[in-house]
């Protein structure tokens, strides 16, 4: 650096006052032109990275129509080789509806499950099937034979769960009446208050009826608790920890109070218990978990 | 749920962190995850849950960390929560006499234990952990009455602080030595029990064959 400067002050040593004002002069007009030049360069380079960022959104659209598409596809397929087998379906229901005892009744889902999704995938039409479209239609088949089934799944002792799940939800709804993020078997932290009371975990977990099959119900108890730790890590700013969560998710299932809580549970662990993983199974505990303590806030209230 | 340890080459585990609450059990969890991926970019928004591979000796060994609600409220749910756990790890306060011994009839420590040999019947690995020895100035619980009480127990003892990242890495790495150990232990047993009841059968020991037993349909779970 000492030296170019150096070098500048000699080479500049040579002009006299008139060379070096008109050395200035050129380099006035100089930067003048090269100014305008580079205004324009640096127009179309912002253009070019909007339109870079404009094709990147369009080929993330259309990669996620082509996966619904596949999707949908792969559903059709799926109700066509189901119709196919109507037959074998209609002993199922039959058979299942004779079982009384989970064991037995989850032993048999399982074991038509994979019948039938062996027996699929030896179709022609699925020789050169990707693995993740053998995914996608397992996860289809499992829905539709379940969607087949549920009522009796769901409620296998009749009335008796029905009428257990509504005394719950009954009783959910009157504590729900008078609780409160303060309360004393709750008492979440301050900090935690300014996302209250929650909306979007609520939202996730009063649909859970609109699952049909235990993977989706799974899916959707693990959405709602993903919603609660990224609402509680951004109220506090920092991650969220059990000792957080727990609160929190007993207050939003008081709240959101979904019809069928019980008999959901009950037919998630039966139906989808073994194949419980990793995170789901932690979140599954703590979500269970959270039913138990409000069971005992029942038992206390009452 | 879990039990599906050794089924394959990977071994996977099941650690629960149990603990009062504010003794640090997050903390402990969230500073084990940053420290192994602090050059990877990685989203910690949840401190709750981990999974994590680690090799250990050779063997792949995939370690399932559970944080638990630590608040008194909700010891009463804690079964739920180590039912199927290879491991849990104890945290207490080292400052904080209540979070170890508060006294004879309510004692963290010696009631966690006391519940998990009660419901696993000892087939989970123990660890008591002292947490927060960068306060070693106003500590209260001296690492001799610490020690001694997990020896006495039968559970392994260790200190950490999880603010200054001390000896965070070596208990995972010590937890997930001893469930190996463990594993390896509860196989041969496994085999050595079974070659036995194969070759003699024993006075009022009704002897069932391994096929048999399996192929005989399981009935009622509840």
């Amino acid at each position: 650096m000492t030296a170019q400067i150096r070098e500048v002050q000699r080479s500049l040593s040579i002009f006299d006052s008139k060379g070096i004002r008109k050395l200035l002069k050129t380099m006035r007009d100089e930067n003048r032109k090269r100014t305008s030049y580079l205004h324009y360069l640096q127009q179309s380079r912002l253009t070019l990275l909007q339109l870079k960022s404009c094709l990147r959104k369009l080929a993330t659209r259309i990669h996620r129509e082509e996966d619904l598409t596949t999707e949908c596809l792969v559903e059709v397929l799926v109700r066509f080789y189901l119709e196919k087998n109507e037959q074998f379906i209609r002993n199922f229901i039959v058979d299942f509806q004779q079982l009384h005892v989970q064991d037995e009744r989850t032993d048999t889902v399982d074991k038509t499950l994979q019948k039938l999704c062996d027996k699929m995938i030896d179709d022609q039409i699925w020789q050169g099937a990707k693995e993740k479209h053998l995914d996608c239609a397992r996860k289809y088949l499992e829905r539709s034979l379940m969607g087949y089934i549920y009522h009796f799944a769901l409620y296998p002792n009749g009335d008796a769960d029905q009428f257990r799940d509504e005394v719950f939800h009954k009783s959910l709804h009157e504590i729900g009446k008078t609780i409160t993020p303060d309360h004393t078997e709750l008492r979440i932290p301050q900090k935690l208050h300014g996302e209250c009371p929650w909306p979007s975990a609520q939202a996730e977990i009063a649909i859970i009826n609109a699952y049909k099959s235990p993977r989706d119900k799974m899916e959707c108890v693990l959405r709602c608790c993903e919603t609660i730790e990224n609402l509680i890590a951004l109220a506090s700013g920092q991650s969220s920890s059990a000792d957080d969560v727990t609160p929190v998710l007993v207050y939003i299932l008081i709240k959101a109070n979904p019809p069928a809580l019980l008999s959901n549970i009950q037919y998630v662990s039966g139906f989808y218990g073994c194949r419980m993983r990793g995170n789901e199974a932690y979140w599954w505990t703590q979500f269970t978990s959270a039913v138990e303590f409000i069971k005992q806030l029942l038992n206390k209230h009452v | 749920m879990d039990d599906n340890a050794g089924t394959s080459d990977i071994s996977s585990f099941k650690v629960v962190l149990l603990g009062e609450g504010a003794v640090g059990k997050s903390s402990v969890l969230l500073r084990y995850i940053e420290n192994k991926f602090n050059n990877k970019h990685l989203s910690t928004t949840q401190a709750s849950f981990a999974t994590r591979k680690l090799n250990i000796d050779g063997k792949d060994v995939e370690l399932n960390i559970w944080d638990t609600a630590g608040q008194e409220k909700y010891h009463s749910l804690g079964p739920i929560y180590y039912r199927g756990s290879q491991g849990a790890i104890l945290v207490y306060d080292i400052t904080d006499e209540r979070s170890f011994e508060r006294s004879p009839a309510a004692n963290p420590i010696k009631n966690w234990v006391r519940e998990l040999q009660e419901v696993l019947k000892g087939s989970a690995a123990l660890f008591v952990v002292g947490n927060k020895i960068d306060l070693e100035g106003t500590r209260t619980i001296s690492k001799e009455t610490a020690l001694q009480y997990a020896e006495s127990v039968n559970a392994n003892y260790h200190e950490c602080s999880a603010k200054e990242n001390i000896n965070i890495d070596s208990l995972f790495d010590n937890i997930a030595k001893v469930m190996l150990e463990r594993e390896k232990d509860a196989a041969t047993n496994l085999t050595r029990r079974s070659s036995l009841r194969r070759s003699n059968s024993r006075r009022t020991l009704q002897v069932i064959d391994d096929d048999e037993a399996a192929a005989r349909p399981r009935k009622k779970c509840c």
